[in-house]
């Protein structure tokens, strides 16, 4: 399995100043392989959730392409390029993100429940990432009651409830303690030696001992 | 595993009551506004094929006193009289194709009933304005004291009511009209002349000096081919005193006003509920989906397309619509039904309502109206939220 | 020990019955001293106003018992009659106590559905509570 950026560029018009045209995200090539667990670091706006965005299928590059398995995603139209994102990357979105609605088991099943494909497998699979993200009791608990670190657990186990084979992951230990951070990084880490290509986005200067390969972002431009 | 736009209307109690109830109080205004601008129609509809006649002559004083007018449209009860030499003189005038005669009185709030009812005698070898009307309930010839009841006198057929002492046999009990024909009792005119004679004798006749059986109350007049009715009824009160001649088209024509009136009143009201209705669940709906701004970029997130974020609004809206809906043509129903007499009572007009399809019809379109006002609203956000920036949205908080 | 939400539709039961018994003499009564054109007096849609009233207030009473008893069968039992007296309120007027002549008067066009229709939803209540006191209260 291969993810990759082919020379991804995100360009944004500025509101209020004409033809000012701001590089988000300059000419980047990155490759996201099974097994690899890569860390993605750099300061407030320098373009890393831009760039993620556009490799989970979210946010069309200005030039360039985004290849999955040989896919243009971006040649896809929404309905088809939705379904494969449903099916192939997991993505932990930055910030506490949850269906208020749906209690945590529900919000776990989201990625079936919008294809109306629930089924006792997928249950069963829910139930075991609760338990091994350590919050298994709270499965029938709405997500108003959950403290930030469980809310974060949840939005894990959500994205890897269809077994991708992509997770991308936007400051997954923002607003966590240090012993949940450590958890967090850990079991990205476990789920990349599991198989999967997982891409981590984060200010903390402490994730790249749980990386295989570690970049850094700088005013848009990828180094590694 | 319920469908995530039921969860989401589960989710948010309050919310999803309200929007229900602004459904629902839609739904109630355009059904209830529809059922009494129908009745109405059918009420003067009604009116006019119960009067039956093209002209109707009364003695004068009941014209001018407008004592017949409260007969015919108010419901009140009274009784009036002329000789009938002045029939004989109104006979002999041109252009008078059918004629006939009735006599009216009032019973007393003693008997037969706790309230004065009106009693119409007709004569069943001339009448052509309540037998054909009668044989609609019973083909059976009346008898001699044998009467017939409108629909809202609380007797039936085979019940014995008494008036001035004279006991008198319901054969038939006639369908609702939605006029003041509901509260009459109506015989032939040898039973009215026996009850006339017997208010005479207890002395509670207002008419002491009357022969019931020379006396007249109202003459029912159609014109003969080739003759228009105003040429009639001209001719009428030109050449015959202390009678008036009426067109019954313009005497109902007031009450046709009226009607139209209030017609018109209602439905600007239906179309300012309906319009009031959809801005308020627009706005709600806008409301409700721009607080859940997240939670459609989560959806997204996990693989939504964009048309699954609109169907899921829709899907909302829907349901709340259906829901909404029964419950307020459920509403009208238990309003507009029983409570019709209140409402026949509180606008004072001929009121009948219509069949039973007609209503059934007009709860259809009544739902169809209060969801497709629910939908249109939120066709807004849905097309809004189909559109949104699923990385700007996420980064938001921080 | 009966559940609140048992217990709150018991206090559901004994409104309806309230507003049977006030409604009847406050709301939808039937005519006032004087009725149509001018006819003064007690009729006999008073009568039926009245006894309307006087089930409604046993209606209250049995209704507020079944309410605050814990023992199931006894509150199962209250319930039934009370449930028995909406039935009985409801065919009180016109079928039990004849009504006025006139169908057009307030005795027919208001107090009669109103009794009919209030009468009805008691019954459907205390029917419902017998239900979730059997079903939902442990005891």
């Amino acid at each position: 399995m291969q993810l990759k950026a082919e020379n991804a560029v995100k360009e944004f018009i500025r509101e209020g100043s004409g033809t000012n045209i701001f590089t988000a995200v300059a000419e980047s090539n990155i490759i996201l392989e099974s097994g690899q667990f890569t860390v993605l670091t750099g300061r407030s706006g320098s373009g890393k959730t831009t760039l993620l965005n556009m490799l989970a299928g979210l946010l069309p590059p200005t030039r360039g392409r985004i290849m999955l398995d040989g896919t243009d995603l971006y040649a896809l139209d929404d309905k088809r390029l939705s379904r494969l994102r449903n099916e192939r990357i997991g993505v932990i979105p930055q910030g506490q993100t949850a269906v208020y609605s749906l209690t945590v088991i529900e919000n776990v099943l989201l990625p079936f429940m919008l294809y109306k494909e629930q089924s006792s497998e997928a249950e069963k699979y829910a139930r075991e990432l609760l338990e091994r993200l350590d919050i298994a009791p709270l499965a029938n608990v709405k997500p108003s009651e959950l403290s930030g670190g469980e809310l974060r657990r949840m939005s894990i186990a959500r994205a890897l409830i269809r077994r991708p084979s992509v997770i991308l992951a936007d400051e997954p230990t923002g607003d966590l303690d240090d012993e949940n951070t450590r958890a967090v990084f850990e079991f990205l880490r476990r789920t990349a030696d599991e198989g999967a290509a997982v891409l981590t986005v984060t200010h903390e200067t402490d994730a790249g001992q749980y990386a295989h390969r570690l970049m850094r972002m700088n005013g848009g431009r990828l180094e590694e | 595993m319920q469908s995530l736009a039921v969860k989401n209307l589960k989710g948010k109690p309050v919310r999803t009551a309200v929007l229900v109830t602004l459904t629902a109080l839609l739904a109630l205004g355009v059904f209830a506004g529809t059922v009494i601008i129908t009745s109405l129609r059918s009420g003067l509809g009604s009116l006019e094929d119960r009067l039956g006649a093209e002209i109707m002559v009364v003695p004068y004083e009941a014209a001018t006193k407008k004592s017949f007018e409260n007969i015919i449209l108010q419901g009140s009860t009274g009784y009036f009289y002329m000789e009938d030499s002045l029939l004989e003189k109104v006979k002999e005038r041109e252009g008078i194709g059918q004629l006939s005669v009735q006599l009216y009185l009032a019973s007393t709030s003693s008997g037969c009933c706790s309230i004065p009812v009106q009693i119409i005698g007709f004569d069943p070898e001339t009448d052509f304005t309540v037998q054909p009307w009668i044989k609609k309930s019973s083909t059976e010839p009346l008898g001699k004291l044998d009467i017939v009841v409108g629909s809202d006198l609380n007797a039936f057929v085979g019940d014995t009511l008494q008036f001035y002492g004279v006991d008198c046999r319901v054969a038939a009990k006639l369908d609702k009209t939605g006029t003041s024909f509901d509260t009459t009792v109506f015989t032939n005119m040898e039973t009215i002349k026996e009850m006339t004679r017997a208010s005479l004798e207890r002395g509670l006749n207002s008419f002491k000096d009357i022969d019931p059986d020379k006396a007249v109350s109202c003459i029912m007049i159609n014109t003969a081919e080739g003759y228009s009715p105003d040429e009639v009824l001209n001719d009428i009160n030109l050449h015959v005193k202390k009678v008036k001649a009426v067109r019954t088209k313009e005497m109902i024509s007031g009450v046709s006003d009226s009607l139209g009136g209030v017609s018109n009143v209602v439905g600007v009201l239906i179309g300012a509920v309906w319009v009031l209705g959809a801005v308020i669940l627009l706005l709600a709906f806008a409301m409700s989906v721009n607080e859940r701004k997240k939670e459609f970029a989560v959806l997204r997130v996990a693989g939504a397309s964009r048309g699954k974020l609109a169907r899921t609004v829709m899907s909302e809206a829907l349901a709340v619509g259906i829901t909404g809906s029964i419950i307020g043509i459920a509403l009208g129903l238990i309003v507009m039904l029983p409570f019709a007499g209140a409402v026949e009572d509180a606008l004072a007009m001929p009121y009948l309502l219509p069949p039973a399809a007609s209503i059934i019809g007009i709860a259809c379109a009544a739902a169809a109206a209060a969801i497709a006002a629910g939908m249109l609203a939120a066709a807004v956000s849905a097309l809004r939220i189909s559109r949104i920036d699923t990385g700007v949205i996420l980064r938001g908080d921080n | 020990m009966k559940k609140n939400s048992v217990r709150a539709f018991g206090f559901l039961l004994t409104a309806v019955s309230l507003a049977l018994c006030a409604g009847s003499k406050l709301l939808f009564h039937a005519c006032g001293p004087i009725c149509m054109e001018g006819t003064a007096g007690y009729m006999n849609c008073h009568n039926a106003e009245t006894a309307v009233c006087a089930v409604g207030a046993g209606m209250v009473l049995l209704s507020a018992a079944a309410a605050a008893v814990e023992h199931k069968r006894i509150s199962s039992l209250l319930a039934f009659i009370v449930g028995l007296g909406g039935i009985a309120a409801a065919i009180i007027p016109n079928t039990v106590i004849k009504l006025c002549m006139k169908e057009d008067m307030t005795c027919h066009s208001v107090m009669r559905p109103a009794v009919i229709i209030i009468g009805a939803l008691a019954a459907v209540c205390a029917g419902v509570y017998i239900i979730l006191i059997n079903t939902r209260s442990g005891e």
